[in-house]
């Protein structure tokens, strides 16, 4: 640029654009204040419109996390709670079969104890058919829109559900299992007593489910006993009866801890995921929220600047040299 | 007048300060105009009228009105004028661009996530009829979401487009102009007079015209000024003006620009650059067309990926996924002026290794060729009735028939994200679960177990029988079939269309089975799947999930934007300065005019005196003559 000559509309032109440069400066830091937004299009801060994008993404994950860990706990509580049922309808029939066991009872006495017996294995069979809020059967596997345990037409209970187990994600890498199959109730093990005068005398394992426990132990006490033997063999039955009540509490126990030690880990999880999603949402705030101290420091400066700008136009246009001609 | 004497002297100064003086008044007048040049007089001695050694000078004569004014300044102005017009205008599309795609609300990623949302809520309750409804409309809305964006790119091209066509109608009228100036000024020119105004005028439709794209000018020797533009196109040729013409390309939204030649369309759009024309031109295949693509890209991937998940599980009337989201296939258009019959096929074969850009098919005469429009590297040549693979694509051209050398096509293999569909409306049609269950036999005395069962092959007609597994003799038999145990501790087994993998070591005669899972509602092993999507590496070689490759796209945008404002804020001020530069030259200073003012008229009156004293010269010679 020539530096000893400046036309006359270059000197307006000049001042106009420093003025509407200041307003529109102004005008953007008045827009973020007003805001309190830093970035007012993602082109002011391109690198952060993106990292907010995907700061939003992970909240919404971990939003997402939580509340599926909600609905994990909600479902593994009502389950250890009927448990918890489970383990006291046990406990009674293991009381009752050792009262059952006691020489003085008659056959009167005992076909009383069978009735409770019989009505403790209904509550089971209604334990066992628990439903959730949503109307799932609880023990029923993916099955769970049919009730899991069923008298069959010989009274036996059997399980019609299957052995799956619903998992659900509760952070990227870690899922946890919300429910447990009822086939765990179907599968006690009760070691065979050997009696020595069998040839041979190996006795095979009883298999038996918990409500054949009950309904066994029901058929034995209702029925009479009228001999001797058949008196020894009913503590022989009784017996058999408390194992089976040992076996099917242990099983219940088993549970209870897989349940515990699953709740534990969501609640652990839990602490994790708030931790995460505070991070999350720290970071995001830093990237989009306005410093407002700063922001206010620099409007001000920038109206100061601007009524620089205006002020100096004003003066500098009075002057002309026609002024003093005559 | 150059007359004898004092006299004539006198009045050829008064005459030639006269002129100054109008010259003067001339530039403060013309203070405020915009393109003005300021005019000077040049004067010249008059030389003596008789020769001798004392002779006088005959006083002073006006030789030109000169426009002060540097030629090589205009052209820099010019070419700043260009190239900031060029990039504001890129940075104001762009800009625009970048606040739809990026917009935490508007953008695609809220809804992307909704809909994630909405799938492991299915996950946590397979069986709610609610559950699947809300997913239901969740797809809804992001398939709505993916046509919104694609409209509104869609705007941008149409906006773009009929800015670059208005630009085309003022190219035109700017060069009608020219052409009408250099007519009058050659006349001018011929009669001998110097017009500076209409030099001033056609200087200021010069830039005009650069303003609106690069422009070269040369001028000859009779006055007139030629205009070129692009590499080396005559827009005015002396006093003859081109037309320009924009219309539509094939292949439908690209829109071309040419130059008519006789009957003939010249097509000049790739030459054309600079000014709000190039930018506009450039806009739609640089960013609007790359921006679509790369949203239909993630369109694809999406509807792909969910739609194979879907089809290896298992809904709620036991039957097997079914399509879930409905695709067009990749558009192929032919030129209308082709010869050749039928259309090529055009699938995507390799979602990793799609690009973003469209192609161009064309025959040479003896093959096909394929070229990629954003780099113009040719990628692929196939023949006649051939096929071939290249960037993901599979291209077949077996229903082409009778192609003659220039028939071409358009590809637009991801242009799709308008045209998706949710193909499901029954919530029970959602496949939660997986169509297969395993199980252990509780006799097993040993410690395997399955660890995981995935449908690999879900067309597989043998998937649901039931399959039994047999540990015997140091090896699994899969229905009798012998598969070894693995070493590592997992044993993998694939048979029937599923796979599964056995941990832990068995014991001989354990069993176990693999079978349907019908029945099974409760499952909800197909919907975490389809849940985890959300977080599958499924794009740009593997490395890219879903949201990944949209945030690709919104940074591009954003640095493309980014990096348009910032060069328009570096050309604003070059076109600033360059301005200056002229002004500095040519711009009316009026306080250097009001000293001129002065001057000259007190040069005026000093010249009116010369002229009174000769007066009073030639009353005392009669005075002292009369007796």
């Amino acid at each position: 640029m020539n530096g000893t000559r400046m036309s006359t509309s270059m000197v307006y032109a000049n001042g106009i654009n420093s003025i509407q440069r200041q307003q529109t400066e102004l005008a953007r830091l008045q827009q973020q204040l007003a805001t309190g937004r830093r970035i007012l299009s993602p082109s002011d801060d391109p690198a952060g419109a993106v990292q907010s994008l995907k700061f939003r993404e992970g909240i919404a994950a971990v939003d997402q996390y939580a509340r599926n860990a909600m609905m994990a706990n909600t479902r593994l509580e009502l389950e250890e709670s009927v448990l918890a049922q489970f383990g006291d309808v046990l406990q009674r029939g293991r009381e009752l079969a050792l009262t059952a066991a006691n020489g003085t009872q008659t056959n009167e006495s005992r076909a009383a104890i069978a009735v409770e017996i019989r009505q403790l294995a209904d509550a089971l069979v209604d334990l066992g058919n628990t439903r959730d809020a949503n109307g799932e059967y609880l023990f029923a596997g993916y099955r769970s829109t049919e009730p899991p345990f069923v008298r069959n037409g010989g009274g036996e209970v059997v399980f019609q559900g299957d052995g799956g187990q619903r998992r659900v994600a509760i952070s990227p890498d870690r899922s946890v299992a919300v429910g447990d199959s009822g086939d765990a109730f179907m599968r006690l093990t009760i070691q065979g007593v050997a009696d020595p005068d069998d040839d041979p005398p190996v006795v095979p394992d009883v298999r038996v489910s918990m409500f054949g426990v009950l309904d066994d132990m029901a058929t034995a006490l209702s029925t009479p006993r009228t001999t001797p033997a058949a008196v020894a063999q009913l503590h022989d039955e009784m017996n058999l009866s408390l194992q089976g009540f040992d076996q099917a509490l242990g099983r219940v126990l088993e549970l209870r801890t897989g349940v515990g030690t699953r709740l534990n880990t969501i609640e652990r999880q839990s602490v994790a995921n708030d931790d995460h999603r505070l991070q999350l949402q720290t970071a995001l705030s830093q990237i989009e929220d306005l410093d407002y101290a700063e922001a206010i420091s620099r409007f001000n400066l920038q109206q100061v600047a601007l009524e620089a700008a205006q002020t100096t136009y004003v003066q500098f246009g009075r002057l002309s040299l026609f002024d003093y001609l005559k | 007048m150059s007359g004898n004497g004092i006299f004539g002297i006198g009045s050829s100064a008064l005459l030639a300060y006269q002129r100054a003086l109008q010259v003067t008044g001339h530039n403060i007048a013309n203070v405020g105009t915009e393109g003005y040049s300021r005019q000077r007089v040049e004067l010249a001695a008059l030389s003596p009228a008789t020769a001798g050694a004392a002779s006088p000078g005959s006083g002073v004569r006006p030789v030109a009105v000169n426009r002060v004014m540097d030629g090589f300044v205009e052209s820099w102005l010019g070419m700043n004028a260009s190239a900031a017009a060029y990039e504001r205008t890129y940075a104001q599309f762009a800009s625009h661009l970048d606040n739809i795609l990026a917009d935490p609300v508007t953008g695609l990623t809220p809804a992307l996530n909704s809909f994630f949302a909405a799938m492991s809520d299915v996950a946590s309750d397979p069986t709610s009829t609610a559950a699947r409804q809300n997913l239901l409309a969740e797809a809804e809305s992001l398939l709505d979401r993916f046509a919104q964006l694609d409209r509104r790119i869609g705007e941008q091209r149409a906006l773009a487009n009929g800015a670059a066509t208005d630009t085309v109608e003022e190219i035109n009228q700017l060069a009608g102009g020219i052409a009408a100036l250099n007519r009058q000024i050659v006349e001018a020119r011929g009669r001998g007079n110097l017009p500076a105004d209409l030099l001033d005028r056609r200087d200021q439709l010069v830039r005009d015209l650069a303003d609106r794209v690069s422009v070269n000018t040369m001028e000859e020797s009779d006055g007139s000024l030629n205009v070129y533009v692009g590499r080396g196109q005559g827009l005015v040729v002396g006093t003859h003006a081109s037309q320009l013409i924009a219309r539509s390309a094939a292949g439908g939204d690209r829109l071309e620009v040419g130059i008519r030649n006789g009957s003939t369309f010249v097509p000049i759009t790739d030459s054309l650059s600079g000014g709000r024309l190039g930018a506009l031109l450039d806009l739609g295949p640089d960013l609007l067309d790359e921006s679509a693509n790369a949203l239909g890209r993630v369109a694809i991937a999406l509807t792909d990926q969910f739609n194979e998940l879907h089809a290896a599980g298992m809904d709620l009337t036991g039957a097997l996924g079914g399509v879930f989201f409905s695709r067009p296939e990749p558009r192929v258009s032919g030129n209308p002026s082709n010869t050749a019959t039928g259309v090529p096929a055009l699938t995507i074969a390799d979602i990793g290794e799609l690009g973003t850009s469209d192609y161009q098919l064309r025959f040479d005469g003896s093959a096909w060729n394929v070229r990629r429009v954003a780099d113009g590297a040719l990628v692929a040549t196939a023949p006649e009735g051939g096929s071939v693979d290249f960037d993901g694509l599979t291209l077949n051209l077996a229903s082409v028939t009778g192609a003659v050398a220039g028939d071409t096509f358009a590809l637009q293999p991801t242009r799709v994200a308008r045209d998706l569909a949710v193909a499901i409306s029954d919530p029970r049609a959602v496949a939660a679960a997986l169509p297969v269950r395993s199980s252990a036999s509780a006799d097993n005395a040993g410690q395997a177990h399955f660890v995981d069962l995935s449908v690999t092959g879900a067309s597989d007609p043998a998937l649901l029988t039931e399959v039994t597994i047999v540990f015997s003799g140091g090896e699994y038999l899969v229905n009798g079939d012998p598969v070894p145990l693995d070493p590592s501790g997992d044993t993998t087994i694939s048979v029937n269309g599923w796979t599964a993998v056995l941990r832990g070591t068995p014991a001989d005669g354990d069993t176990f089975t693999v079978r349907d899972n019908i029945g099974g509602v409760g499952d909800n092993r197909g919907a975490l799947a389809l849940a985890g999507l959300a977080g599958m590496r499924v794009l740009s070689g593997g490395t890219a999930t879903l949201s990944d490759s949209y945030a690709e796209l919104v940074v591009d945008v954003g640095v493309k934007t980014r990096r348009a404002q910032i060069n328009a804020d570096v050309q604003e001020k070059m076109l600033h300065d360059a301005r200056a530069h002229r002004d500095s030259i040519s711009g009316v200073n009026l306080d250097e005019e009001a000293a001129n003012l002065l001057r000259y008229q007190q040069a005026y009156q000093a010249a009116a005196q010369v002229i009174a004293v000769a007066g009073s010269m030639f009353d005392t010679l009669i005075a002292a003559v009369r007796r």
